[in-house]
């Protein structure tokens, strides 16, 4: 079944969410927010730190484990993982499935390492894809601020990733991210033929439509973030998911 | 009655452990069969390779002491790579699993999945007449790229759904398997475990 996945995202054990990965905004308590989805029943979460990467930070563990013990739906976090032993804490922690990105700046022995002890199954690696002013769609790595290696006309290295044993794809589309504005199709349509792999597609989604236009151009679920977060009228933040009818909608989604 | 998990050191036995605990049980956890004691059915949870796990229980001794009790009539639950573990053999590798069920277990079928994925991650609706399942119909969460093929339908305890209908859940008397998690599928995993430990209070 087509998955719809909430995304949150932690700065310095907080929630925020951001607008092509910029201009941070408060949001809340991670705890509550990830109460709120368990008593919804989502299909499952990502948690992705932002800051541990960029601050050169660990991984928050004693507020992973926290996180993680509220909800019986798979769980993946992502930010800040560099070796195998933050794998592994992860793991004990409680967490499903682990998404890397940053390390694969260097090499993808990380990659190797993981799926070899921990299954395919439990390998996330996520891909952040901008469209700079001139020239072609290119991969961001947030360690770097700058490009991985390859390009998305040319999507070998998704190939050359599947064989070190990733389970997962999260493709997220920078510039249409925390904007509500749909999603980059094309690329979207690209990524899912090339790869193997389920691929969750990420950024942009505003509208029930969005989602189903993913499923349409063969993403296997969605990452969304800002679109679950509803700002009420006295600055409230209101956490939300789909509702009953459009739950209904996303069973319809296979077969497309 | 306190169940035993038997912990082949093949994923992670936390989330399991929780949800049983958070139904109120006290579950005890086996790395050595020297360590089971006949307090409650056993669970095998497992993920990964089946070769590997395979080579785990034959190490530590776990093959003899599993077909001995379950023979003689103690209730075994497999969960995931557990339920493979039940049956005769695998595609995945070569050797011999437990052989508690008759059947084995296969690739999916590329040519029937259409533009499903492998591995099949995410939820899935069952097909069961079985009360061990919420009515009126319950989805659980599924990770795996192999599924069981039984030799005798009749110990078919559910189907699911990736492209086409394959079975997944196994009976026969009081041997158990699932092949999804229910330890991830919140209320409806809840349901199950509940249903199928308050059967031995």
């Amino acid at each position: 079944m087509f998955r719809v996945i909430p995304q949150l995202l932690l700065s310095g054990g907080e929630l925020y969410k951001t607008t092509k990965f910029k201009n941070p905004k408060y949001i809340g308590d991670p705890i509550n927010a990830i109460r709120i989805f368990n008593e919804k029943e989502v299909d499952e979460i990502i948690v992705t730190d932002i800051s541990a990467t960029k601050e050169r930070l660990p991984p928050n563990f004693a507020l992973i484990e926290d996180l993680a013990a509220e909800c019986f739906m798979p769980m993946t976090y992502g930010g800040g993982i560099r070796s195998m032993k933050d794998v592994d804490l992860l793991f004990s922690c409680g967490i499903e499935k682990i998404c890397i990105q940053s390390a694969l700046a260097n090499d993808y022995s990380l990659l190797r390492d993981i799926s070899t002890k921990y299954g395919n199954q439990s390998l996330v690696v996520s891909l952040d894809f901008f469209k700079p002013l001139f020239g072609k769609l290119k991969i961001y790595n947030s360690a770097v601020h700058g490009k991985l290696k390859g390009s998305y006309k040319d999507l070998q290295f998704i190939s050359n990733l599947e064989i070190e044993g990733v389970g997962e794809f999260l493709i997220t589309s920078v510039d249409h991210e925390g904007c509500r504005n749909g999603m980059d199709i094309d690329l979207i349509s690209a990524v899912a033929k090339k790869s193997s792999v389920p691929i969750i597609a990420a950024g942009g989604i505003g509208s029930f439509e969005d989602i189903r236009a993913a499923s349409v151009a063969g993403a296997s679920a969605v990452s969304v973030g800002t679109y679950f977060v509803f700002y009420g009228s006295r600055k409230a933040v209101l956490i939300n998911y789909l509702n009953q009818e459009q739950i209904r909608k996303v069973e319809f989604l296979d077969g497309l | 009655m306190y169940p035993q998990i038997v912990d082949l050191s093949v994923g992670n036995i936390n989330s399991i452990v929780r949800m049983l605990r958070y139904l109120g049980y006290e579950p005890m956890v086996r790395a050595s069969p020297t360590e089971l004691d006949d307090s409650g059915p056993i669970i095998l949870p497992g993920v990964g390779s089946f070769d590997y796990a395979v080579s785990i229980l034959d190490d530590r001794g776990w093959r003899e002491k599993i077909v001995t009790e379950v023979t003689a009539g103690r209730p075994i639950l497999g969960i995931c790579l557990g339920m493979q573990l039940l049956l005769n053999s695998s595609d995945e590798g070569v050797l011999q699993g437990l052989g508690l069920i008759d059947g084995s277990v296969v690739k999916f079928d590329h040519s029937k999945i259409g533009k499903n994925k492998i591995p099949h991650m995410g939820w899935s609706w069952i097909s069961s007449t079985s009360d061990l399942f919420p009515k009126p119909r319950a989805k659980y969460y599924h990770v795996h790229k192999y599924h069981a093929q039984l030799v005798n339908p009749s110990d078919e305890l559910a189907r699911s759904h990736h492209g086409y209908a394959f079975t997944s859940a196994i009976q026969r008397n009081n041997v158990t398997g699932v092949q999804f998690h229910p330890e991830k599928s919140h209320k409806f995993g809840l349901y199950f475990l509940d249903k199928y430990l308050s059967g031995f209070q």
